[in-house]
């Protein structure tokens, strides 16, 4: 490691005090005066044609101000497959959909016009599931599929409810299999679940009558916002203002655009008028996005030695009634699709399929918990069956230096050591060693899965940020990447710091961006921000010094090469006693005459991930610009009686190259643990007839303090990457990823029943247990 | 007090004695953040089942969501607003500060009133009491693990200070 | 929430009059519940009394060997004190499985058996405790079983113009006792299962909760376990096969009908183990 100043060292997050202290303004803490308060209504039925909307009722109310409807508002939005309406339009696809919204004087009164508004609906039959959705005869969720504006690089099928069938094609997939010892086949499923940000979704809009328009949201991704908002109403950009305040979580909730059109609409009917749109937690879980649910199958070829020759996966992703994220969700698990394995012969192919769900949409490791969850599953079963330990098997099959993965990049010394990662959760959890006598219904076991992640963008996913030299040279570093949570704020000022070569307290952060003053970025998604805007920061820092070093160089009759920057002056580097102190020179030099030189230093980087597009029909190329490899390992114990499972340990080890910040990459490991947690033994959205039956946090539950492993461990393996800052590499999604398939395994190892579904409740095992011991009575 | 509609409260927020005019179908929540400007609390769920507006009535952390105005009359509210010395945050405010306890943060003052209330009545909580008391304020960032030892870390300090 | 009438008598009296004379009126305990179902606009009362100021309504007490909790008693008063600590400790860990602390300090006992919930945590052990509810018509009172208080799904046997205003615990002393809550997260969450066992001297009692309209007393199996002091595993066994046997409970969001009895089954088996074993005393 070097000798860094900032990097490294727990600095306590700039944006905590407001945190703490309850100063922190987020969108609902937001208030104007006169502002209008939205309200939405929303379907009913999860599939049904729109006979009528009548809203006069709700008009005549008095302080109501706006009723909009798809007829006042016929726009279309789509990340990358334009196919969402604002307003359900001709028909409702999820219970849930928006159907028409108010903006009153008063929340009260707005909720009271929504009663006065009627709908009649003639209901359609519903794709309730996966396997409805693919039957030949399906109903289709969007008959006009093949109409709707896409980008090229998706590929929606004819006729059918698959909005995209990613293809990965890698080797020879039937020599493949015939070289194999044994093969493996299995089907694994996982539900949709809620990202669950602690602050329902909001937006504040104000549209004036000479055209522009202002959004307060809490977004992550206020330029993306911006884009798609102007795309959605026809707007200029320059006349969209998108202002982020802080975020109470995102996950990926709250990326891309998302409630955010309904407020615009009511703004569009109010102009000149704020109206205030915050969501209740009920329509949080219905009316945002959640996880795609996820069917897999997967096939394996293993030689006599247990390496695997050959693989074939195919995943169907249910995302909802409307493609979203999803579609890039399909490619992103596509490409990634065998896992962090080293394997010659690969078929995969990942689908995205229509059901009258709700909405599918990113979320935190973006398709990438839902294929380790069928790999990771995979690799243990195999492992037992080939009689070969768990861990020793994962060591033979990984990628390593000089191994190519899915996509065909090669691996190198740089890019991470996964083998690393499985030998500090093994060594950590005592892999192998005996287990204590317990009770003959107590069964305790241990297990492991791996996982890879690289960030999820598109090739021109870029990024830029300022850096700006005060009076008395202290630094205002700007950027776009948005605080929710992760530490960004924290991240970026260090990397800052240590590129100024200034003291961490001489630099702040102004993080929360607003696109009319703040640089541009691309969005605060894929675990990228303080990779990708972590190389802007630095770069920004460059050329801010090169800006200082050009005019000290004329005032030393010297050239900038001969000169160096550091805290708090510029010097000559072969006389240091030569100087100008900062102060002296940010805002311009002045001779003694008062003749002055120069000006205001503002330094500006930009960072481009440098990637390619993936062949249609391989799947091969550069899509991913850096991978994190990691390890999570768990030890159970399971009550045989009742099913009920206590996690004694969890752990997780990734390769994260650099820590920038040990303090706020620890929270971001155990939080995403514990989230990784909750989704494995815990969560899910429960339907019934395509309604949901769970959309609050009385039946919709997460973990609690009270509901923690007895002990749990983040594991840092810092491998530097050759690309990122400092060598850092991305961590944010990655700790949430194979906690599911680690639990699984132990629990396959305490009481030899392999689980294909998630959650694993105490039900769901005491179901499984039953079943084996109704198949053992049979066999005697 | 009065009949009907709207009612007469007295009450005192953060030691400064006030009276306002309320509907009885107000919270606490929506009086405090509206007519206080004390948005430090939070709504996460509006049925009590978060914790994010977590303050103390009468020196009792509850859920101000489910609180209405009329019943905080005669009552003594304490919020995030109120706890910090004149120069100085409180020290469980540093501690969560130091020890990366704030992530995303909408959870952080509940969380906050919620340890206050306990260190209060107990100064020298262990973990399985402090779990049990956190256990109504949800937090989707941290995993708790953090916000734990930030709590155990002020319990230390604010000890020390009692000498 | 709509808008409602609010008034905070002074007198006992007052308050069942207020009642008498409105008929959309709802009583206001701790509302913990109340006003979720009212923002939810599953109420809509035209009249909230609330009950705040009857301090008479608000303590526990031992007064010769009967034991009085107050209905308003607030949840984690229960839980915390130290007289119910010392004699049925099972009650106050019941107060402790209900919702969070957040929620304890508002809710109250009485607020819990009103509402009568299926899954009420102060269900299967009052009910286990042979509790009385006592009524008050504001002059008057009546007693009357918990068991009988609570007829069924949010249905309580209160007439209008009453008022629950406590319970009675006869004979408090020498029961032994463990209560058990099954739900999907270890606090904060309804119940999927809850239980009562008791052992007072060679006689058992079993409440079950979560598993019926109202919580159960499983009398068969009390009476199979009657007058023995040690039954062995196998007569454990059994009475708790009559218990998973005698619920009827449904498939419902937080588990199956299934799950219920086999979570009955195992857990009445394992506390009236604990109960029935040597040094098993609490």
């Amino acid at each position: 490691m070097k000798n860094f100043k900032s990097i490294g060292k727990p600095s306590p997050r700039e944006d905590a005090y407001d945190k703490a202290t309850g100063n922190a303004k987020y969108i609902a803490d937001i208030d104007f005066p006169g502002m209008l308060y939205g309200k939405v209504l929303r379907s009913p039925h999860p599939h049904a044609v729109i006979k009528k909307i009548d809203t006069s009722k709700a008009e005549k109310l008095n302080g109501v101000v706006a009723v909009t409807h798809a007829a006042k508002c016929p726009y279309k939005m789509g990340l990358y497959l334009v196919d969402r309406p604002v307003f359900a339009t001709g028909k409702v696809r999820y219970m849930g959909e928006p159907v028409a919204a108010v903006a009153a004087v008063s929340e009260e009164i707005a909720e009271e016009a929504l009663k006065l508004v009627r709908v009649e609906y003639e209901e359609l039959p519903v794709v309730d599931n996966i396997e409805d959705a693919l039957r030949k005869k399906a109903p289709l969720v969007h008959p006009d599929l093949m109409n709707y504006e896409y980008l090229p690089i998706y590929y929606p099928k004819k006729d059918t409810n698959i909005f995209n069938h990613f293809k990965l094609r890698k080797g020879n997939i039937n020599k493949g299999f015939q070289k194999a010892y044994r093969v493996f086949e299995n089907e694994f499923y996982l539900p949709q679940i809620h990202h669950v940000p602690m602050e329902p979704h909001g937006a504040i809009a104000k549209w004036e009558r000479d055209g522009k328009l202002t959004v307060y949201s809490s977004c992550q991704s206020p330029f993306t916002l911006r884009n798609l908002i102007r795309y959605a109403f026809k707007l200029s950009h320059k006349d969209v203002r998108v202002i982020a305040p802080y975020v109470g979580g995102g996950f990926g909730g709250k990326a891309g655009i998302n409630m955010e059109p309904l407020a615009v609409a009511l703004a569009k009917e109010a102009k000149g008028k704020w109206v205030k749109l915050i969501f209740s937690r009920e329509e949080t879980f219905t009316g945002t996005v959640v996880r795609q649910a996820m069917k897999g199958k997967i096939k394996t070829g293993v030689s006599r030695k247990g390496r695997i020759v050959a693989e074939k996966i195919e995943l169907f992703f249910d995302g909802g009634a409307y493609a979203e994220y999803g579609t890039n969700v399909v490619r992103a698990a596509g490409y990634t699709i065998i896992g962090p394995y080293d394997i010659e012969n690969v078929q995969g192919d990942s689908y995205g399929v229509y059901t009258n769900h709700l909405v599918g949409g990113a979320f935190r490791g973006f398709g990438h918990g839902e294929l380790h969850w069928v790999v990771e599953s995979q690799m243990d079963i195999i492992a037992h069956a080939m009689k070969m330990d768990p861990a020793e098997f994962r060591r033979i099959n990984v990628l390593k230096p000089g191994s190519r993965n899915s996509m065909g990049q090669t691996i190198t010394e740089h890019t991470g050591n996964m083998t690393a990662c499985i030998d500090a959760v093994a060594e950590k959890l005592d892999w192998g060693k005996k287990r204590m006598k317990l009770p003959a219904h107590i069964k305790r076991g241990k297990g492991l899965a791996v996982l890879e992640k690289a960030p999820a963008m598109p090739a021109n996913a870029t990024s830029c940020a300022r850096v700006k030299f005060n009076e008395d040279a202290t630094v205002i570093v700007q950027f776009s990447g948005m605080e929710i949570g992760q530490g960004c704020i924290a991240a970026l000022s260090q990397i800052c710091a240590e590129r100024l070569k200034m003291d961490i307290t001489k630099v702040h952060a102004a993080g929360l961006p607003d696109t009319d003053f703040s640089p541009y970025e691309w969005q605060t998604v894929a675990s990228r921000i303080t990779w990708a805007v972590g190389n802007a920061v630095i770069n920004a820092v460059d050329d801010a010094h090169a800006k200082i070093k050009k005019v000290a160089a004329q005032v030393f009759g010297s050239v900038p090469e001969e000169l160096d920057v550091d805290g708090e002056k510029v010097f000559l580097k072969k006389d240091t006693k030569k100087f100008i102190p900062l102060p002296d020179i940010v805002l311009g030099y002045q001779y003694p005459d008062g003749h002055t030189i120069g000006g205001p230093v503002e330094g500006v980087g930009t960072f481009t991930p440098h990637l390619t597009n993936l062949d249609k029909n391989t799947g091969q190329g550069d899509a991913a610009a850096e991978w994190t490899f990691g390890c999570e390992g768990a030890e159970v114990e399971v009550n045989t009686e009742t099913g009920e499972l206590k996690v004694l340990d969890l752990i997780g080890a990734f390769d994260l190259g650099t820590v920038i910040n040990p303090l706020t990459a620890k929270g971001q490991i155990i939080g995403g643990m514990i989230q990784g947690l909750g989704s494995a033994v815990l969560e899910e959205l429960k339907y019934k007839d395509g309604k949901v039956r769970n959309a609050s946090f009385v039946d919709y539950k997460i973990l609690t303090a009270a509901d923690l492993p007895e002990k749990i461990t983040s594991i840092f393996i810092q491998t530097p990457d050759a690309k990122g800052p400092y060598g850092a590499r991305a961590v944010g999604e990655h700790p949430m990823i194979s906690v599911p398939a680690a639990i699984a395994n132990a629990v396959y190892d305490a009481v030899g029943v392999r689980i294909h579904s998630l959650p694993l409740t105490d039900e769901n095992i005491l179901r499984h247990l039953k079943a084996k011991k109704a198949d053992k009575g049979k066999k005697k | 007090m009065k009949k009907g509609f709207v009612h007469e409260i007295n009450f005192t927020v953060n030691g400064i004695k006030r009276a306002l005019s309320v509907h009885s179908n107000e919270t606490l929540l929506k009086v405090l953040r509206e007519h206080y400007g004390l948005t430090g609390a939070k709504e996460g769920c509006g049925g009590g089942e978060c914790g994010a507006c977590t303050v103390l009535l009468n020196g009792s952390p509850v859920n101000s969501c489910l609180v209405l105005a009329v019943e905080a009359d005669n009552a003594h509210i304490l919020t995030i607003e109120g706890i910090a010395a004149k120069d100085s945050i409180h020290p469980i405010q540093q501690a969560f500060i130091e020890y990366g306890a704030v992530q995303c943060g909408f959870c952080t003052p509940g969380m906050i009133m919620t340890a206050y209330a306990l260190l209060q009545k107990n100064p020298d909580p262990d973990e399985a009491q402090i779990k049990r008391a956190l256990s109504g304020n949800l937090c989707r960032c941290t995993g708790y693990v953090q916000i734990i030892e930030a709590v155990k870390a002020a319990a230390k300090r604010m000890k020390g200070k009692r000498g | 929430m709509n808008n409602f009438n609010y008034e905070r008598p002074r007198s006992l009296r007052e308050a069942v009059s207020l009642r008498s004379r409105n008929a959309g009126a709802f009583y206001l305990a701790g509302g913990t519940d109340l006003i979720v179902q009212m923002r939810d606009d599953l109420l809509k009362p035209s009249l909230l009394i609330d009950l705040k100021a009857l301090k008479q309504l608000e303590g526990i007490d031992m007064k010769k060997d009967v034991l009085h909790i107050a209905a308003l008693t607030k949840v984690s008063a229960v839980e915390m004190d130290r007289t119910l600590l010392r004699t049925l400790p099972f009650l106050c860990d019941a107060a402790g499985f209900l919702g969070s602390p957040l929620t304890r300090n508002k809710a109250t006992i009485g607020g819990n058996i009103c509402n009568a919930s299926p899954a009420a945590e102060f269900g299967t052990p009052l009910i286990a405790l042979n509790a009385r509810a006592v009524i008050s018509d504001g002059e008057k009172t009546r007693v009357m079983a918990v068991e009988d208080f609570m007829t069924g799904v949010k249905k309580n046997a209160l007439k209008r113009g009453e008022l629950l205003s406590g319970f009675i615990i006869p004979d408090p002393k020498g029961h032994k006792g463990r209560f058990f809550k099954k739900s999907r997260i270890k606090l904060v969450d309804l119940a999927t299962v809850n239980i009562t066992v008791i052992k007072k001297g060679t006689e058992y009692r079993i409440a079950i909760g979560s598993c019926f309209i109202k919580p159960l007393r499983i009398r068969t199996a009390e009476e199979m376990l009657r007058g023995i002091k040690e039954p062995d595993a196998r007569l454990l066994g059994k009475a708790a096969r009559i218990c998973a046997e005698e619920i009827k409970p449904i498939d419902d969001l937080r588990g199956t009908a299934d799950f219920r009895r086999d979570i009955v089954f195992h857990y009445v088996k394992k506390l009236l183990g604990e109960l029935t074993a040597k040094g098993g005393q609490r």
